[in-house]
C-alpha cells in the first residue's frame, strides 16, 4: 500500500509541480502542515474574478492524504480550490513537500464594499492547519474603454485605401459590446474588421480587461479633393465610450482619359494618304498630370505621329487637344484597322483603341469608268466606220 | 451605201418584236423550267443550313446574304449554281439569233423594212440582255422571298444594295456570255456550230482554264524557291491569267458582293493584315472599289464582244 502511494507520488512529481520534495529544509528543527497564501490579507474589486495561490506545505510529517474544506465565506461569493486547473477536496502532500494549489473567488458585483473573512481547513492524518484570508472589498471601478490608434495620420492618394490599426481596451470590471461609427465624409467607404481578419464587422465584445486590434479601412470618394481630412472613429459600448482621432492625408492624383472628338474613336482614311485625327487627353484626376506624352506603335507601314508630342501640364479637370497624323501604307488592304494609342505621363498611363477604316481612293473607280468609255468608243467608232443600209 | 440618221432608229422596234418573240418561244418555257428547278434546288439546298443560319439572327448583321453563298452536300450554293447556269442561259438565247434569219430566209425581209442593220443587231442584243435580265432578276426575287419566308424577316439595306449589286454582276457575267454566242451566231451560218463553239468557249472556261492557269503561269514566271517575292510574283501572274476567264471574274465580283468581310482577292501579306480587325465588314463602296475592275473588265468585254460581232455582221452580205 505504501509502495503503491509513493509510486503515485513518483508520478506526480514527474507531472506537473504540485508536489515536490523540498530538500533545503531537510533535518530542520520545523515540523508540521501548514496551508498558507502569500497575501493573507488583501483588496479585491467586486464584480472581479480574483485567483489566490495556495500552497500546502508538509515539514518532516509522513507523506499524507490531506482533506481541503473551505469552512467560511462570505454569502453570495463563490470560491473553489483548484488543483492543476481542476476543482480538488484533498491534496497528497509528500515527507517535506509541498501542494501548489489555487483559490478561485468569483464576487458578485453588487457586494457591499468592506471587510470580508474566508476561513480554509486542512486536516490530515496527524496534523492539521487553518487559513485565514481577510479581504478588503472595495467599490467596482466604473466601465472604462479607450483607443489608441498606432498611426494615426496616415497619407495616400484618393485611390489608396488608408488602414488604421486602432488598439481598443475595455478598462472595466464587466464585459461591453462596442459598436464601430465614424463620422467620415460622404462618399467615403469605411471597413471595420478586427486584427488581420477578413471579416467586416460593425460590433465587437470585450470581455472585462480585453484588448483587441481593429483595423479601421477608408477609401476616399473617388474624385476626393487634395486636403486633409479629420475621421472620428467612435467606439460606443454600453456602458463606456471612447474614440480615436484619424487624420487623413489625402494628397492629389492625376487622371487622365484618351478620346477622340465628341468620344468619338473611329475614323476613315485613304491608303497612303495623311489624316488627321483630332483626340482629347482629359484630366479627371485632383493634380496636374504633367509631361504627358502621346505615342502609339503603329502597325507595319503605317505612319502616326502627333502635334504636340508631349502635354507639359494639364490641370486637374482640364483638357488639351492633340492632332493625330495618321497615314496608312499605299498598299494597305481595305477595311477596319486598329490602332493603339498611348498617353502616359508621371506615373499615369491611358491608352485608346482608334478603328480607322481604310479605303481605296476613288481614283481606279475612274480609270474603269475611261475602260468602258474607250470600249464604248471604239464601239461608236464602228457604228460609224461601218454603219450602212 | 451609207446609212443616214441614227443607228438605232428602229431598234426599239426590234427589240420589243424579239423580245416577245423570246418570251413565247418554247425555249423560254424550257429556260423557265430550268430557272426554277435551279432556284428551288438552291433554296432546298440551303434550307437545313439557314436552319442553322437562324440561330444566328441577330448575331450575323449579313445573314441574308448567308442565303446566296451557303453550299449543302451535295448541292453546291446558289451562286455556284448559277455561275453554271448564266452561261448556258445566255449560249442559249443568243447562239442562233443571227443565222436563224439566215436559215430562214427572212433576214432580207426583215431588211426590207426601213430598218438598219445596225438597229437589227442592237435590237436583237437588247431583248436578248432584257430577257436574260428578267430571267435573272426573277430568280433574285425568288430566292429572296424565299429567304424572307424561312428566316422570317426582312433584309437590311446594306444586304439588299449587296445583292443588288450581286445581280449587276450576274446580269454582267451573262451579258458577256450573250455578246460571245452572238458573235458565233453572226461568224458561223450554221446554228449548230455556233452553238457547239459558244459551248466549246464555254467548257474551256469553266472546266479546262483552271487547269491551263498554273501551266501558262509556270510557263511565264517560274517561281525562284530562295525569294519569296518572286512566289508572290508567280502568284499574281496566275491570278491575272485567270481573270481573262468571265467564270473568274464574276466569282470575284460576288465574293466581294456577299462576303463583305473580304477585304482583298489577291494574295496578302501578313504585314499588311497586322493591326487589322479581321472579320469586321467592308462598308458596300469599298466592296464595289474592290470589284469595280472586275466589274470593268466584264462590261468592258461586252461592248467590245459586241463592236466585234457588229463589225463582222455590218461586213456580212445578205441576199435575197
Amino acid at each position: 500500500m505504501h509502495l503503491r502511494m509513493a509510486a503515485l507520488c513518483l508520478a506526480l512529481a514527474i507531472g506537473p509541480a504540485s508536489v515536490a520534495p523540498l530538500t533545503a529544509q531537510d533535518g530542520g528543527a520545523v515540523k508540521g502542515m501548514w496551508l498558507a497564501t502569500d497575501y493573507p490579507a488583501l483588496q479585491l474589486r467586486a464584480g472581479e474574478d480574483a485567483s489566490l495561490p495556495l500552497t500546502l506545505y508538509n515539514y518532516g510529517l509522513p507523506p499524507q492524504r490531506t482533506t481541503l474544506t473551505i469552512a467560511d465565506k462570505p454569502a453570495g461569493w463563490t470560491a473553489e480550490i483548484v488543483g492543476s486547473n481542476k476543482p480538488v477536496n484533498a491534496a497528497f502532500v509528500d515527507y517535506n513537500g509541498k501542494a501548489n494549489l489555487n483559490l478561485k473567488l468569483n464576487i458578485p458585483a453588487d457586494a457591499k464594499p468592506g471587510p470580508y473573512k474566508l476561513t480554509l481547513n486542512a486536516v490530515g492524518d496527524a496534523a492539521n492547519s487553518t487559513l485565514q484570508i481577510a479581504v478588503d472589498l472595495a467599490a467596482p471601478l466604473a466601465a472604462k474603454l479607450t483607443a489608441a490608434p498606432k498611426f494615426p495620420v496616415l497619407k495616400g492618394t484618393p485611390k489608396s485605401n488608408f488602414d488604421f490599426n486602432v488598439t481598443v481596451k475595455n478598462e472595466s470590471s464587466s464585459d461591453l459590446l462596442v459598436n464601430l461609427a465614424t463620422d467620415a465624409p460622404r462618399g467615403f467607404q469605411v471597413t471595420f474588421k478586427e486584427g488581420y481578419g477578413t471579416q467586416e464587422i460593425t460590433s465587437l465584445p470585450f470581455k472585462a480587461g480585453d484588448s483587441k486590434e481593429v483595423a479601421v479601412s477608408i477609401k476616399p470618394a473617388p474624385g476626393a479633393s487634395a486636403a486633409i481630412y479629420p475621421i472620428n472613429v467612435t467606439f460606443n459600448g454600453d456602458k463606456a465610450n471612447a474614440s480615436a482621432k484619424l487624420t487623413m492625408d489625402v494628397s492629389g492624383q492625376p487622371s487622365i482619359t484618351l478620346t477622340g472628338q465628341g468620344e468619338r474613336l473611329s475614323g476613315e482614311a485613304y491608303a497612303g494618304e495623311e489624316r488627321s485625327v483630332q483626340l482629347i487627353v482629359r484630366n479627371n484626376g485632383t493634380a496636374p498630370a504633367r509631361g504627358v506624352a502621346v505615342s502609339s506603335s503603329p502597325p507595319t507601314g503605317w505612319k502616326i505621329d502627333f502635334q504636340p508630342k508631349e502635354i507639359p501640364e494639364i490641370g486637374a479637370g482640364e483638357e488639351k487637344q492633340v492632332t493625330a497624323l495618321l497615314t496608312p501604307p499605299a498598299k494597305a488592304i481595305n477595311g477596319d484597322y486598329m490602332l493603339t494609342m498611348r498617353a502616359s505621363g508621371d506615373g499615369i498611363s491611358e491608352s485608346a483603341t482608334y478603328r480607322v477604316t481604310v479605303m481605296t481612293s476613288t481614283l481606279w473607280g475612274v480609270t474603269g469608268i475611261a475602260v468602258i468609255g474607250a470600249a464604248l468608243l471604239i464601239l461608236v467608232g464602228a457604228v460609224g466606220r461601218f454603219g450602212r443600209r | 451605201m451609207r446609212r443616214e440618221g441614227s443607228a438605232l432608229s428602229g431598234a426599239a422596234t426590234v427589240m420589243a418584236k424579239e423580245l416577245a418573240d423570246n418570251l413565247t418561244s418554247t425555249r423560254m418555257r424550257l429556260l423557265e423550267l430550268l430557272i426554277f428547278v435551279t432556284g428551288a434546288g438552291a433554296v432546298y439546298a440551303t434550307i437545313g443550313s439557314v436552319k442553322d443560319l437562324a440561330g444566328l439572327v441577330g448575331e450575323d448583321q449579313f445573314i441574308f446574304l448567308r442565303i446566296f453563298t451557303t453550299a449543302k452536300e451535295p448541292l453546291p450554293s446558289f451562286v455556284a449554281f448559277l455561275g453554271f447556269l448564266i452561261p448556258i442561259v445566255s449560249i442559249a438565247l443568243g447562239f442562233d439569233s443571227v443565222n436563224s434569219e439566215f436559215n430562214n430566209r427572212t433576214m432580207s425581209r426583215i431588211l426590207a423594212q426601213p430598218i438598219y442593220r445596225d438597229a437589227l443587231l442592237f435590237g436583237k442584243f437588247m431583248s436578248g440582255l432584257v430577257t436574260l435580265a428578267v430571267v435573272l432578276a426573277a430568280l433574285w426575287i425568288f430566292v429572296v422571298g424565299l429567304g424572307i419566308l424561312m428566316l422570317g424577316l426582312p433584309p437590311g439595306t446594306n444586304e439588299v444594295v449587296r445583292g443588288f449589286a450581286f445581280l449587276i454582276a450576274a446580269i454582267a457575267y451573262g451579258a458577256v456570255w450573250l455578246a460571245m454566242a452572238m458573235l458565233f451566231s453572226i461568224v458561223f451560218r450554221s446554228s449548230a456550230t455556233a452553238a457547239l463553239a459558244s459551248l466549246a468557249v464555254w467548257l474551256l472556261f469553266a472546266f479546262f482554264w483552271q487547269m491551263l492557269v498554273p501551266l501558262i503561269t509556270l510557263a511565264i514566271a517560274p517561281p525562284d524557291m530562295f525569294d519569296p517575292m518572286s512566289q508572290l510574283a508567280t502568284i499574281n501572274v496566275g491570278m491575272g491569267i485567270a481573270r481573262f476567264s468571265p467564270n473568274t471574274l464574276f466569282g470575284e465580283a460576288t465574293q466581294a458582293f456577299l462576303n463583305p468581310e473580304t477585304r482583298s482577292l489577291g494574295p496578302v501579306l501578313a504585314s499588311q493584315m497586322q493591326g487589322a480587325d479581321r472579320g469586321a465588314p467592308l462598308p458596300f463602296d469599298q466592296s464595289l472599289m474592290l470589284v469595280w475592275p472586275q466589274m470593268t473588265g466584264m462590261i468592258a468585254s461586252v461592248i467590245v464582244l459586241f463592236t466585234i460581232a457588229y463589225i463582222a455582221f455590218q461586213r456580212q452580205e445578205v441576199r435575197a
